[in-house]
């Protein structure tokens, strides 16, 4: 394990065996079968929600599978990260030229491929393709968060396991163990507000918690404080200022979101709506119409940046028309 | 499209693969019924499917053509050709084309690749096949029992005589550097060359501009502020014509002196919502390249911009982003996405998960953690990098306080 690893909770506290998967219980079982016959292993698609184990399990499976040297022939690749299908298609080709050169004793290779259906529909034919020329050497692992944003071809050449939401109970238990081995004060209120906060995304619960801790305990106060540093709340504040329609700063915080710390268009409209609803506008419906707008001209458009200035300028318009004042 | 109008007509107007050209006209001439098949491979765009026809013509053939997007199951198949094979009189001289065969038979051609060896083994009338590879087993199946014609992609020399013969009848200005560009992109796929071609001449191709950048400079800030002062639709239009880059490059240089102008927030919202639209085309053209829509775009976004800021004062300017959040982008972006990249590959994420859920938590982690930055330096993460995170961390903190 690297030192990185051992620093954040998150990887350290990752589930190793399938076991060890927090309440995905169904799913867990259905694996654990796969596992004691590999070799009739067809390809898998995961779907569920962030931080619910996707990964995780995959990782589990495969070192099940694959045994001790699992890495050497376990490739993970993000659509995102990935410069168009070739990319994918070189990095899939390579992995399973080198893999075949060992002789050891292993059913095939496997191929995670995460935020799947991040991917063009022309993409993923095309990996459609590149998972019928590879299929004697590798298996594929598909993640994504909706299966509908899957090519129905894809689907039907995979066993689709559909995550659920992680409930509260879970993720605290889970929470009060890693405080317990990392020696953490804290309170049961607070880790209900990290659960309410992230939504049962295990992921960004433990980031919040080892932040919390790392400050000074783990009290609803500091975990209120941490959550204020993040994404959520900067879209949050980019909101209520395009609500106000205070166009240019929110707008600068926009691009000091999206192109310096990086966060994608699409996590932003994410947040965006959610921070919209919240604050129970009358006109609400235009708003809605507004995102729906510009959700799609942010996929068909040229520039993005275009799409979402024009969306925060229409939130000027509808805060006004509602008689916006402010969130706090 | 150009690539339509210059589809050559006759074998004699093809460029380069002589050998296979000259080859399937012999055989053309010479099919019998009963005979074999005939498979012509190669890489896109170099005049496969176009020898075809051409060959056809000269003998006066009529091509039934049929591609993998029209028909893969047997049935399908049998229907858009059992007339044609069934009665020869009906139909007067026919030949089947079966283009880019590769892509009839994925895993769920339903028969028809049976179909077509049945067809191969038994035509009254040519039967002729298009492939971009023959490694899968079932072109090369196909191959064994066909005459194979290859094809391969043109020198670049070929592509660029060809390419100037266009320039010629379209009296299109191209400078040589752009030419060459687009032959060495090209590599040697013709049809693709002849694209960004008509591409090129319709300003869709970014090029090094030959004029002094100075100049260059002044004469958009000029066409803009016109765009921006015009009084009618018209001058708007002429305007907008008249400045010297590409459209995607409009739309960003409306949109760098939308956001940087003072304006009401009415207004500023239906010009962006105009300007939106206009992105809109663009986004299209460059994904379908259907590049007629072009005619659209000027006309949308002149008239959608001045009956939105009709009035309004706006001042041209060339950069959407304040000069302080210009900075940052130049200092940090890039560190944080090295970050991104390295740290997502140990914890099995994509950067776009690490800028949602870990960035200001892991800078705030290791700015509590003894001996952090020394850690990063020993993954090999350099030191710009970790300054860049270190700071954030600081910064963070007293935030917190």
């Amino acid at each position: 394990m690297s030192e990185i690893s051992e620093l954040m909770w998150v990887e350290k506290y990752r589930p190793q065996k399938l076991q060890d998967v927090v309440n995905q219980r169904a799913i867990v079982e259905r694996l654990s079968s796969i596992v004691k016959s590999p070799a009739s292993m067809p390809h898998l698609l995961f779907a569920g929600p962030p931080g619910t184990g996707k990964t995780t399990c995959a990782l589990a499976l495969a070192r099940t599978i694959l045994g001790e040297p699992w890495r050497d022939y376990t490739l993970e690749l993000n659509a995102s990260d990935e410069r168009g299908i070739n990319t994918v298609r070189e990095r899939v080709k390579t992995f399973a030229r080198y893999a075949t050169q060992r002789g050891i004793n292993i059913p095939f290779r496997v191929i995670i491929l995460d935020e799947a259906d991040e991917m063009t529909n022309d993409a993923q034919t095309a990996l459609r393709r590149i998972m019928e020329e590879t299929s004697r050497f590798t298996r594929f692992v598909l993640i994504c968060n909706y299966s509908s944003g899957i090519i129905e071809p894809i689907q039907s050449r995979c066993a689709v396991f559909r995550f659920s939401r992680l409930e509260e109970k879970d993720v605290v238990s889970y929470m009060t163990s890693i405080c317990k081995k990392e020696k953490v004060r804290h309170t049961e209120e607070a880790l209900s507000k990290i659960y309410e906060l992230t939504g049962g995304d295990m992921r960004h619960a433990i980031n919040l918690l080892q932040t919390s801790a790392f400050i000074g305990d783990v009290s609803i106060e500091n975990v209120e404080k941490t959550a204020g540093i993040s994404s959520r709340s900067k879209v949050s504040e980019i909101i209520d200022l395009s609500l106000k329609a205070n166009f240019k700063e929110a707008r600068n915080k926009l691009v000091v979101l999206t192109e310096v710390y990086g966060l994608s268009e699409r996590d932003f409209l994410k947040y965006a709506t959610e921070e919209i609803f919240k604050l129970g506008l009358p006109n609400a419906e235009h708003a809605a119409e507004a995102l729906a707008k510009y959700d799609y001209r942010l996929i068909v458009g040229a520039h993005p940046e275009v799409q979402l200035a024009a969306l925060l300028a229409e939130l000027g318009r509808i805060g006004k028309d509602a008689g916006y004042r402010g969130s706090k | 499209m150009w690539v339509e109008k210059y589809r050559p007509a006759s074998l004699a107007k093809l460029v380069g693969n002589e050998e296979a050209r000259i080859g399937f006209l012999k055989w053309l001439r010479s099919w019998k019924p009963g005979g074999k098949a005939a498979l012509l491979v190669g890489p896109p765009g170099i005049g496969k499917t176009a020898t075809v026809h051409a060959a056809a013509n000269e003998l006066s053939y009529d091509v039934i053509e049929l591609n993998a997007s029209d028909a893969r199951t047997k049935e399908k198949l049998q229907n858009a050709l059992g007339p044609s094979i069934g009665n020869q009189a009906l139909s007067g001289k026919p030949m089947i084309l079966l283009d880019e065969v590769d892509g009839i038979f994925g895993r769920n051609d339903y028969g028809g690749m049976e179909f077509v060896m049945e067809l191969m083994e038994n035509t009254s009338v040519p039967l002729v096949m298009t492939a971009n590879a023959q490694d899968s087993p079932k072109i090369g199946k196909i191959a064994y029992k066909a005459e194979v014609f290859r094809f391969q992609r043109l020198p670049p020399r070929l592509v660029e005589l060809y390419l100037r013969s266009i320039i010629e009848k379209e009296h299109v200005k191209l400078d040589d550097e752009s030419l060459q560009s687009i032959v060495l992109r090209s590599r040697g796929d013709v049809r693709s060359a002849v694209n960004d071609l008509q591409a090129a001449a319709f300003g869709l191709l970014e090029f090094e501009v030959e004029v002094p950048e100075r100049d260059r400079m002044a004469t958009i800030n000029q066409a803009f502020q016109q765009l921006f002062d015009a009084t009618n639709h018209v001058e708007a239009l002429l305007a907008l014509d008249s400045a010297p880059v590409d459209p995607k490059e409009k739309v960003r240089l409306v949109f760098a002196s939308l956001v940087s102008s003072s304006l009401d927030i009415e207004t500023r919202a239906e010009a962006l919502e105009a300007l939106s639209r206009a992105d809109e085309i663009v986004g299209r053209i460059r994904r379908t390249q259907e590049w007629r829509q072009l005619r659209y775009l000027n006309t949308i976004l002149a008239i959608g911009l001045f009956n939105a800021i009709q009035g309004k004062r706006l001042q041209f300017n060339a950069d959407p982003v304040p000069w302080e959040t210009k900075l940052r982008l130049w200092n940090e972006a890039k560190y944080f996405a090295q970050l991104g990249r390295t740290l997502g590959a140990i914890l099995s994420i994509s950067r776009k998960q690490f800028a949602e859920a870990y960035l200001p938590y892991f800078a705030l982690i290791l700015a509590k953690t003894e001996g952090g930055e020394k850690m990063l330096g020993r993954m090999g993460i350099d030191e710009s990098t970790i300054k860049v995170i270190a700071k954030e961390g600081k910064k963070l903190l007293e935030a917190l306080r």
